[in-house]
């Protein structure tokens, strides 16, 4: 006797939505390259922001001294 | 790359019939049997041209005119949004020092800060002893004096009655403290508010003692 | 593989790496201009500028009370 199947053992694939760990991992590499264009973008258009020349942008390696605001002690109001 | 080419020219000879479009990579674009125009004629032939180089010409100067606009648009943007911002004259206002050393004890002093007068009194160890001594459940505004203070014998607080604004009197009314003339509010040594329809303690203003409580910093 | 071809390659081909150089180079070119104008700018005012001035003040730097 032979065993036949009768019907495909169907199984659900784990997913979050629409996603699926294959879906995502196609997509992944894109979007680590359009995350690191959204940060940039951000940076652009955050370089004057105070709160972020002193906490991100002056600790910039080579380029951070344009942010290092350095006044003499002399010029400050009291 | 150079297959496509080869295939786009060879299409131009007769020896193909479908021609894949260039300019594109994706696998769709190369399998894409649609008969696209014959562009061979308004190739750049002369000698020594590199399609790559003019690909990449034309890319960079794309790239470049991105760039100064991203920098133009964002400097558009922060020249709009720093007109918000407090200039330095306004900021230069906003902050006053006095010195605490010519105060003698039991005294008072009105400062001008912003426009509004701010007391400063020097208290006795009595006063800070009587202002303790409250039973704050009993208060309007039930505040306790060392909320109200950062070093005990310095009280520091707007000169502003809390009913209708008017300049309060030191050393007056009927809790040894300040005594509104205008509708009769009465506020002990800590100000905080006793008799009277004012329905607020005076308020307490952001300050911070600098070189070892020798002067207040009020703003 | 000529060098216009490795470019292309690099650079131009994706979309993001596009976006992404066009966004880090507008970060860099925003204080490399801002720096190199201030410094036009304080080379052509020379004597002029406050730091300069403040040394041939005298006693500018004691305090004046104003209260």
């Amino acid at each position: 006797m032979v065993n036949y199947i009768s019907k495909p053992a169907y199984k659900a694939v784990a997913h979050f939505g629409q996603i699926t760990p294959t879906a995502f991992k196609g997509y992944f590499t894109s979007l680590i390259f359009w995350g690191t264009a959204t940060v940039f973008g951000l940076a652009t258009f955050t370089e004057a922001w105070p709160l972020f020349q002193k906490n991100v942008y002056s600790k910039i390696p080579v380029l951070g001294k344009h942010w290092q605001k350095e006044v003499d002690p002399q010029d400050l109001p009291i | 790359m150079l297959s496509r080419l080869s295939l786009r020219s060879g299409r131009s000879l007769g020896l193909a019939t479908t021609v894949a479009r260039s300019f594109s990579s994706s696998a769709h674009t190369l399998k894409s049997t649609y008969d696209s125009p014959d562009f061979t004629k308004y190739l750049n032939k002369s000698k020594g041209a590199n399609p790559d180089k003019t690909r990449d010409y034309t890319y960079l100067m794309v790239g470049a005119y991105g760039l100064v606009s991203a920098a133009a648009a964002k400097s558009t943007v922060d020249a709009f949004l720093s007109t918000m911002s407090a200039s330095n004259d306004v900021l230069a206002m906003a902050k006053v020092e006095i010195k605490l050393g010519s105060i003698p004890l039991g005294k008072n002093v009105v400062v001008k800060w912003q426009g509004k007068p701010v007391f400063i009194r020097h208290r006795t160890t009595d006063e800070i002893a009587e202002a303790n001594d409250v039973d704050i459940s009993t208060l309007r505004d039930p505040q306790k004096d060392s909320d109200r203070v950062i070093r005990p014998e310095w009280l520091i607080m707007m000169g502003i009655c809390t009913h209708l604004g008017c300049v309060p009197i030191g050393e007056a009314g009927d809790f040894g403290g300040w005594f509104c003339p205008c509708h009769g509010s009465h506020y002990d040594i800590s100000g905080r508010i006793r008799k009277g329809p004012a329905p607020l303690n005076l308020e307490v203003p952001h300050y911070e003692f600098v070189d070892e409580a020798e002067s207040v910093m009020i703003g | 593989m000529s060098f216009y071809h490795t470019v292309f390659n690099t650079v131009f081909k994706r979309n993001s790496v596009f976006l992404t150089t066009i966004f880090a180079g507008a970060f860099v070119f925003q204080a490399v201009f801002d720096e190199g104008v201030n410094k036009w700018w304080e080379a052509r005012n020379k004597g002029k500028l406050w730091k300069d001035v403040k040394l041939t003040i005298p006693g500018a730097g004691e305090e004046e009370d104003d209260e």
